[in-house]
């Protein structure tokens, strides 16, 4: 019975601690966030699930947690170390040490700064970095490798730390050779743009590497072991170390509204100012019937009328990930009764795309054929029959229709929120300009729909 | 002012007596000591026998004084106080990290790898690249291939893996237990120990042919072979009987046999051990009389060095050169009453003058 009531007491003082702290976690999302997000990473190291591991942590240091707790940053370095993010396990373990410097941890980064050093690899948009190398022994220095390598695949670039006395080969035009943190805060530097790996990718020769910021390679470029490659004592090979330079291509297929503006085109140069009995341009058309006109873009009204639009076309996305270009074909209908125009559109447009965006821009040509009612206010026209009444036959009420080519340029940004892979679909605002030569086309709108989906590195 | 001088002096003579003590944070006897390639860390196994649990340190050491061990644990044990961990038989990798058998709650061996002060060991191989129980690590001089044996096959295979081609290749497929394979110097062949009918024989496998054959075979047990200077083979013997343990040598497949050494302690787990360029060997004795002292001796035989350790029970010895003096570990008992085997370093190049 004693022991009953212990447990119920000890019962009671469980609830009523967790009574109390469940307000104040409520109270503040971010507290239980961080809390729950603390509980997830100690479970899911416990089952050696690093990669959930490494979310929680990356979740931990997102959320207003405050300052990370010294096992906040141990377990992230644990996470990081079997992923191969030495740089990442470096950070955290040197944050953990600012907590506490428990023997384990100094050690640890003792070890790192006696095998690995800093490189950082650059790409260009063409030409991503490859890094080959005989694998080391050990199953850690080569998990450091496979990330630098993936890392390099899939962004085209990597900064972060390698372990030493190992051959690495980049793009069969030079080797790198980390920096130790003993050696120094510089990294190991290696973009292809300063070796020539750009003109390399159309078929150039490929330049020697520079030597290394602050820690020359033993033989300007050659391997360190003197001049002989692990390929058996050939020479590196100026390769082309070109990919390729699609990465992924799809189509484009948009659908929205759009609002089309044509002002009034202005009065011919010969005409007179106009007055308040007469403002028209006398005599300024000397032909067809003044009840209608072709759609002649000197000399219809304003237009103005929104409707439908829809552009289909392809889009190829380069290497490296971030530039992309796309042809399509658009219609924009414009609807303002009595009058009404679509136009028909072809466009040539790059597009950047970082992350989720995508931001296009580029030259279009298209046909407009509109018809309608009201030409300009200064349209007058003589016929056979002797000079417009403008009392019979005022611009207002002159019908007009026909068709006009026009060039102009085209700009959208869009953000993409749903991933429907190989496709992205986006919600984008676009406007454009056009002339025909006589008058401006100004076209606005917004669009739903789908582009190619870039695959992206969540490293 | 004498008064002081005697209370330093006094403390300079102990740092000094006590400077060839391995320390290390654990009740249990010391044992197999090996040390890397380059003698400046030794790894040694703590055994306590009260759970199955046996412990491995690492020190490093310089000239013929060792820091304190570093205990090294299988992940999840230390983090989370898990018990049970069994980690034995240590080698080195060229590049300093040693490779030994671990085993986890009881579960298979599996290799581990090791970088002296680097956290927790990494297990070198996934089981879904080599199941089973993998044992007796031994790693090429070039530091590109090692050889284990596997439990996947046969009663213990041979098996290795060249990390250039991240491949693994099959070394023996008998029906017999293999164990304690070795290299030679060129990697072009592989000494190794076969079980057969209860004693184990000697056999060398010529790596590029894959054809092996009987080195030394003969009454009881001829195992734990290694090559020394010239490719003559070391190995220990109890073909005189059960307990009377020799270390002898053989030039080549087949030669006379001749005794190194009589009448010698053998070590729990390791070959005979010799100094860098395989000139010397050294032991210990099983005589209870001579159980104090430890010998080095040319493994020509031409000569023998004494060592008066002033311990009892003396075993398990390791050479090493270290900044170019060779260093000598080995286990001893204080006293006959002495509760654990401990360990210590000696430098004995001035007697391998």
């Amino acid at each position: 019975m004693r022991g009953l009531n212990r447990l119920i007491l000890a019962s009671g003082l469980a609830v009523g601690a967790m009574s109390y702290a469940a307000p104040a976690l409520a109270q503040d999302p971010d507290a239980a966030a961080c809390f729950s997000a603390r509980e997830e990473m100690k479970k899911l190291a416990t089952k050696n699930a690093w990669a959930g591991v490494e979310r929680k942590y990356d979740e931990l240091t997102k959320l207003s947690c405050g300052t990370l707790k010294f096992d906040d940053h141990f377990l992230g370095a644990q996470a990081a170390k079997y992923q191969g993010k030495t740089y990442e396990m470096y950070e955290r373990l040197t944050r953990a040490k600012g907590i506490d410097a428990k023997p384990d941890v100094v050690s640890e980064l003792e070890a790192i700064d006696a095998r690995y050093g800093r490189v950082e690899i650059k790409g260009t948009f063409k030409v991503l970095p490859t890094v080959e190398v005989v694998m080391p022994f050990s199953p850690d220095e080569r998990k450091s490798i496979e990330w630098a390598q993936k890392v390099l695949v899939e962004t085209g670039s990597f900064k972060g730390m390698l372990p030493i006395d190992i051959e690495y080969k980049v793009n069969g035009a030079g080797y790198i050779v980390p920096i130790t943190p003993h050696a120094g805060p510089d990294w190991q530097a290696f973009d292809l743009h300063s070796v020539g790996l750009w003109k390399a990718a159309a078929g150039g020769k490929v330049a020697a590497p520079p030597p290394p910021d602050g820690n020359p390679p033993p033989d300007g470029g050659k391997p360190p072991d003197g001049g002989k490659p692990p390929d058996g004592g050939k020479p590196p090979k100026a390769t082309s170390g070109a990919q390729g330079n699609i990465d992924s291509a799809g189509p484009v297929a948009m659908i929205g509204f759009n609002y089309l503006s044509s002002g009034e085109p202005k009065a011919p140069d010969n005409c007179p100012a106009p007055t308040a009995d007469v403002p028209w341009c006398p005599d300024s058309y000397t032909d067809d019937t003044p009840a209608s006109a072709d759609y002649m873009p000197t000399q219809i009204g304003a237009l103005g009328g929104a409707g439908l639009s829809a552009e289909v076309g392809a889009e190829v996305v380069f290497t490296g990930k971030k530039f992309a270009a796309s042809g399509t074909v658009a219609y924009s209908g414009a609807f303002a009764p009595p009058d009404s125009a679509h136009l028909f559109r072809g466009w040539l447009a790059g597009s950047f795309r970082p992350g989720n965006a995508r931001i296009t821009f580029g030259p279009t040509y298209g046909v407009v054929v509109a018809q309608g009612q009201g030409v300009a206010s200064w349209y007058d026209r003589t016929t056979d029959l002797g000079n417009q009444d403008h009392t019979a036959y005022p611009n207002d009420l002159l019908r007009f229709g026909g068709t006009a080519t026009m060039a102009g340029f085209q700009f959208t940004a869009g953000y993409g929120l749903l991933d429907l892979e190989p496709l992205m679909g986006l919600v984008e605002l676009g406007g454009s300009w056009a002339t025909d030569g006589d008058r401006s086309y100004i076209n606005a709108g917004v669009r739903f729909g789908v582009v190619p989906h870039i695959k992206r590195f969540k490293g | 002012m004498n008064r002081v001088f005697g209370v330093l002096f006094g403390v300079a003579l102990a740092s000094q007596a006590l400077a060839g003590d391995v320390r290390y944070a654990a009740e249990g006897h010391a044992y197999n000591p090996i040390f890397s390639k380059d003698g400046k860390w030794l790894a040694y196994e703590v055994n306590s026998y009260d759970g199955g649990s046996i412990d491995m340190f690492v020190s490093s050491v310089a000239g013929a004084i060792a820091k304190d061990g570093i205990k090294v644990s299988l992940a999840g044990g230390s983090q989370f106080g898990a018990t049970g961990q069994i980690l034995i038989n240590p080698t080195w990798h060229p590049a300093g990290q040693a490779i030994f058998e671990g085993s986890n709650q009881g579960g298979d061996y599996r290799l581990y790898i090791y970088q002296p002060g680097g956290g927790s060991p990494t297990e070198l191989f996934t089981s879904a690249k080599a199941s089973g129980n993998l044992t007796f690590p031994i790693v090429t001089a070039d530091g590109n291939t090692i050889a284990f044996v596997s439990s996947a096959t046969g009663a213990g295979d041979i098996r290795s893996w060249d990390r250039t081609k991240d491949a693994f290749g099959q070394l023996t497929t008998s029906e017999h237990s293999e164990s304690f394979p070795t290299y030679s110097a060129d990697n072009k062949t592989l000494l190794f120990n076969r079980n057969s009918g209860g004693t184990e024989d000697v056999f060398l496998l010529d790596l590029a042919t894959k054809t092996e054959k009987a080195f030394v075979t003969g009454g009881g047990d001829q195992t734990r072979s290694t090559f020394a200077a010239g490719g003559t083979v070391l190995y220990f013997s109890n073909e005189r009987g059960q307990d009377a343990w020799d270390i002898m040598a053989v030039d080549a497949a087949g030669a006379n046999k001749r005794t190194v050494a009589k009448d010698v302690r053998l070590p729990l787990r390791s070959r005979p051990t010799l100094t860098a360029d395989g000139q010397w060997v050294s032991w210990t004795s099983n005589k209870a009389e001579l159980s104090g002292k430890v010998y080095l001796g040319k493994v020509d035989g031409t000569k023998t060095v004494e060592i008066d350790s002033g311990f009892n029970a003396c075993g398990e010895p390791a050479l090493a050169v270290n900044g170019g003096r060779t260093i000598l570990a080995f286990t001893y008992l204080q006293n006959n009453g002495a509760d654990w085997r401990k360990l210590t370093v000696l430098d004995v190049t001035d007697k391998l003058q």
